[in-house]
């Protein structure tokens, strides 16, 4: 296997989606594991959870040698990942954060609720536009950041989902 | 109607029309979830739970009434969105002003007066995924036909019938509409905020100088207005000459002591 065929594998992977990915062939051995991304909050400073996106530069492959690539039994992809599987959903805009459609109405989530992907988490009002958040995961919320009707800003963090199934 | 029926683009070529549903906006929402474009419209003659913000009603008794939602795709990001609710108030404010000879009022940021009473409401209900807007729905409610309303509303609400005196057809209203909204909406996504908040500004008496109180989710803000920011926002100075910028509240005018 040379390096362009590992290259397009991450790629894959990336592509993908997949959290890892091991490939055996005598005795090759490769293992790609897609660094999701870590959740690391500084005061202040929106959150990012999109994922980034692994190496896939085509250059790369025109400067590398392939025999650099055979005397390494096995080339591990994996880049420094942060040990975590606590999802935050953050605040798409400025607004007015509300746990339940309207005042006199159920949360539609508590703390220790198992969501789902696209299970409603909360509204953040701006300017009478009523601006739905679902739920990017499955998990379970495990933490509830803001009170409700409480003013939100851009990238503040709403809630802490531990990803995974009951 | 003197002039010809008008020319449409974008809404109207998909329209839902239903005898009664719940809520027009939850319609919308499923025709949303289930891939229906852009422009796609859902109108019903009676809704038995008609809403406002925060849960409130919109009372849409059949026939007297317009109530539709339209779907909206706009390709921006969700931090622009809010001036969207101001586009829908200056269609219909034009619409009004122009077809009626009516003077239609703006209260901060979308309902429709026409001088102390409000003739029309907008919810918009947006879906953000991943931080992106998938789509937004707008329910427009407009008062046409009522003639009379229950003792709670009487001092606060009308219809377009009660104003002009005349029977106004919800379907030529509509179609007359979506030319206005079609122009604004249009603008809105080729130029961004500024043509909107401006024009809005021209409509509303709410912009300058008004006497206000605005209910807030944690406090209540007593000044006068001094116009919107760039992003469409109400500007409130207080007497201790503080300048308030209100994202979301109840905006109601105060009367200046003789």
């Amino acid at each position: 296997m040379d390096l362009k065929e590992i290259k397009q594998l991450i790629r894959l992977v990336d592509e993908k989606k997949f959290a890892e990915f091991e490939l055996e062939q005598g005795d090759f051995r490769l293992r790609i594991k897609r660094n999701e991304a870590p959740i690391i909050q500084r005061a202040g400073e929106p959150l990012t959870v999109e994922p980034e996106p692994l190496p896939t530069s085509d250059n790369d492959a025109e400067h590398s040698s392939s025999t650099a690539v055979a005397s390494a039994a096995a080339p591990t992809v994996d880049e420094d990942v942060v040990e975590t599987d606590l999802h935050v959903v953050t605040s798409p805009i400025v607004g007015t954060f509300y746990r339940a459609p309207s005042p006199t109405a159920d949360p539609f989530v508590q703390e220790g609720d198992w969501v789902e992907p696209g299970t409603i988490l909360c509204i953040v009002e701006a300017m009478k536009i009523m601006n739905e958040i679902p739920s990017d995961v499955a998990g379970q919320v495990v933490e509830i950041h803001v009170e409700n009707a409480q003013p939100v800003e851009y990238g503040q963090p709403l809630f802490s989902i531990r990803v995974g199934r009951p | 109607m003197s002039t010809p029926a008008p020319k449409l683009r974008r809404f109207n070529n998909i329209v839902y029309h239903y005898a009664s549903v719940t809520s027009t906006n939850d319609v919308a929402r499923e025709l949303a979830e289930c891939g229906a474009g852009e422009g796609t419209v859902v109108v019903a003659e009676e809704q038995t739970a008609g809403r406002g913000r925060l849960g409130r009603t919109w009372l849409s008794p059949k026939s007297e009434g317009l109530y539709h939602s339209i779907i909206l795709r706009p390709t921006i990001p969700p931090s622009d969105l809010p001036v969207l609710s101001l586009v829908i108030a200056v269609a219909l404010a034009e619409l009004v002003s122009q077809q009626y000879q009516l003077t239609a009022d703006i209260k901060w940021p979308n309902d429709l007066l026409i001088g102390d009473r409000k003739f029309a409401g907008i919810l918009a209900e947006a879906e953000v995924k991943h931080h992106r807007l998938a789509y937004v729905i707008s329910g427009i409610g407009v008062n046409l036909n009522q003639t009379s309303f229950p003792p709670e509303l009487a001092a606060e609400a009308t219809s377009l019938k009660l104003e002009t005196g005349r029977a106004i057809d919800a379907d030529d209203f509509r179609q007359r509409l979506y030319v206005q909204l079609d122009a604004w909406y249009d603008l809105f996504l080729s130029q961004g905020a500024s043509d909107i908040v401006h024009r809005w500004c021209q409509l509303s008496t709410y912009a300058e100088d008004k006497p206000v109180k605005v209910v807030t989710c944690d406090r209540t803000i007593v000044g006068v207005t001094r116009g919107l920011t760039p992003e469409g926002a109400l500007i409130v100075e207080t007497p201790t000459g503080a300048r308030e910028t209100i994202l979301s509240g109840d905006v109601r005018s105060l009367r200046k002591k003789q």
